[in-house]
C-alpha cells in the first residue's frame, strides 16, 4: 500500500507553528513535523504530504532492492579505471579556448582570428550531452 | 513550493527578480553581490544599478534548505539547478542573445574574460538543450523560458505568461517595473545599438 498522510497535530511554539503529520502505509507509521514563521500557501501541507509520500514509497522500493548479506565487492576491485580519452582531449580544448578567450578579452587576439574560430567551431561539433559538467560544476 | 529565477549571466534575471517581487512575491536575497556595483562601476556605468539580487551560493548546500526557502523566491545560480535537493519548484529561466552576453561581460569587466562562465556564450544551444533535458528529468522543476529582449519589448505579455504559468504575481505590477533604458548591450537588427 502507498503511503498516506494525516494531519495529527498543530501547534503555535515560540512564534512557530507546528504541525505534525502521520505517514503510513498501512502496516507502518511515523510522524514528521512541519515547521514555519510565517503564514504559508494554502497548499502547503498538502504539497509537502504528497512530496514525502512519494519520497516514502520510493524509499520502501529501493529498500526492497537491497539484499541482506555478505557484499560482493571482488568484481569493483578488479575492474581498471576507464580512461575517457575522448573527454580528456575535450577538456584540454576546453582549456585552451579558455586562454584564448582571454587572450582575445585582451586584445591580443582577434575573435575572428582562425586560431580561436577553429577552436570554437571544434568546441561545439564535439560537444556530447555527458560533458555539461565540464561547463556548469 | 519554491519560485527561482536563473539564468546563465548577464541575461536579466535580477531584472526578472525585481519584477517579480513588484509584483507580489515574497523573495529572499542578500546583499553578497552587491559590492560589485562598487569593484566595477565606473563613470555613469554600474553593472546592475537596480542590484543583484543574490543570494550568498552556500545557502544553496544548507541542508534545510527547502524547510527554510519554501514558498519564496529566490535566484538561483545556474551551476546550482541539477543540485537542488527534491522538492517542488517553479523555474523561470532568462535567455539572451549570446553576442549580447559577452558584449555585458565585456562592459562588466574590460579586459577580462569570464572564463568558463563566457565560453557557455559560444556554446549556448546544447548546452542550455542538455540543461533543460536534465531540469525536465528531475520531474520536480515547473520550468518557463523567457527571453531577456521580450521582457524588456513586452513585458506585460511575457508576466501574463508566468500568470498563466501558475506563478502568482501582478502581471501589470511586474511589468511596470522594467527599466529599457537598462538594456544596454542591445543588438537591433544586427546591430549594435548606441
Amino acid at each position: 500500500m502507498s503511503y498516506q498522510a494525516e494531519v495529527k497535530e498543530k501547534v503555535i511554539v515560540n512564534g512557530k507553528l507546528l504541525v505534525t503529520l502521520q505517514y503510513s502505509d498501512g502496516v507502518k507509521s511515523h510522524t514528521e513535523t512541519m515547521e514555519t514563521k510565517c503564514a504559508q500557501r494554502d497548499d502547503w501541507i498538502l504539497e509537502e504530504a504528497k512530496r514525502r509520500c512519494a519520497e516514502l514509497d520510493a524509499l520502501a522500493a529501493f529498500a526492497g532492492n537491497i539484499k541482506v548479506g555478505l557484499v560482493d565487492t571482488s568484481l569493483a576491485e578488479t575492474k581498471k579505471p576507464v580512461v575517457d580519452e575522448a573527454r580528456a582531449l575535450y577538456e584540454s580544448q576546453l582549456r585552451k579556448f579558455g586562454a584564448a578567450q582571454q587572450a582575445m578579452r585582451m586584445g591580443i587576439l582577434a575573435e575572428t582570428h582562425e586560431a580561436f574560430t577553429s577552436l570554437k567551431t571544434w568546441l561545439i561539433n564535439n560537444f556530447k550531452a555527458e560533458y555539461l559538467d565540464l561547463f556548469i560544476e | 513550493m519554491i519560485y527561482l529565477v536563473s539564468s546563465f549571466n548577464r541575461s536579466g534575471s535580477s531584472m526578472m527578480m525585481r519584477c517579480l517581487i513588484a509584483g507580489g512575491m515574497p523573495a529572499v536575497y542578500d546583499n553578497s553581490q552587491e559590492n560589485m556595483n562598487v569593484l566595477y562601476g565606473r563613470g555613469e556605468y554600474l553593472p546592475n544599478q537596480n542590484g543583484f539580487y543574490a543570494l550568498d551560493y552556500g545557502e544553496f548546500a544548507r541542508p534545510d534548505f527547502v524547510e527554510e526557502y519554501d514558498g519564496k523566491l529566490v535566484k538561483c545560480p545556474y551551476q546550482k539547478l541539477l543540485k537542488l535537493p527534491k522538492h517542488q519548484y517553479k523555474l523561470v529561466f532568462m535567455q539572451r542573445n549570446p553576442a549580447e552576453i559577452r558584449k555585458s561581460m565585456a562592459a562588466f569587466t574590460p579586459g577580462r574574460s569570464w572564463g568558463i562562465n563566457e565560453t557557455i556564450t559560444y556554446l549556448y544551444t546544447p548546452i542550455l538543450s542538455e540543461l533543460n533535458r536534465r531540469l525536465l528529468a528531475r520531474g520536480d522543476v515547473d520550468a518557463i523560458i523567457l527571453q531577456y529582449e521580450d521582457v524588456v519589448k513586452q513585458p506585460l505579455v511575457e508576466f501574463e505568461k508566468l500568470v498563466k504559468a501558475g506563478w502568482k504575481i501582478d502581471a501589470a505590477k511586474a511589468a511596470e517595473c522594467v527599466t529599457e533604458a537598462l538594456y544596454r548591450s542591445r543588438l537591433d537588427g544586427g546591430k549594435w545599438r548606441a
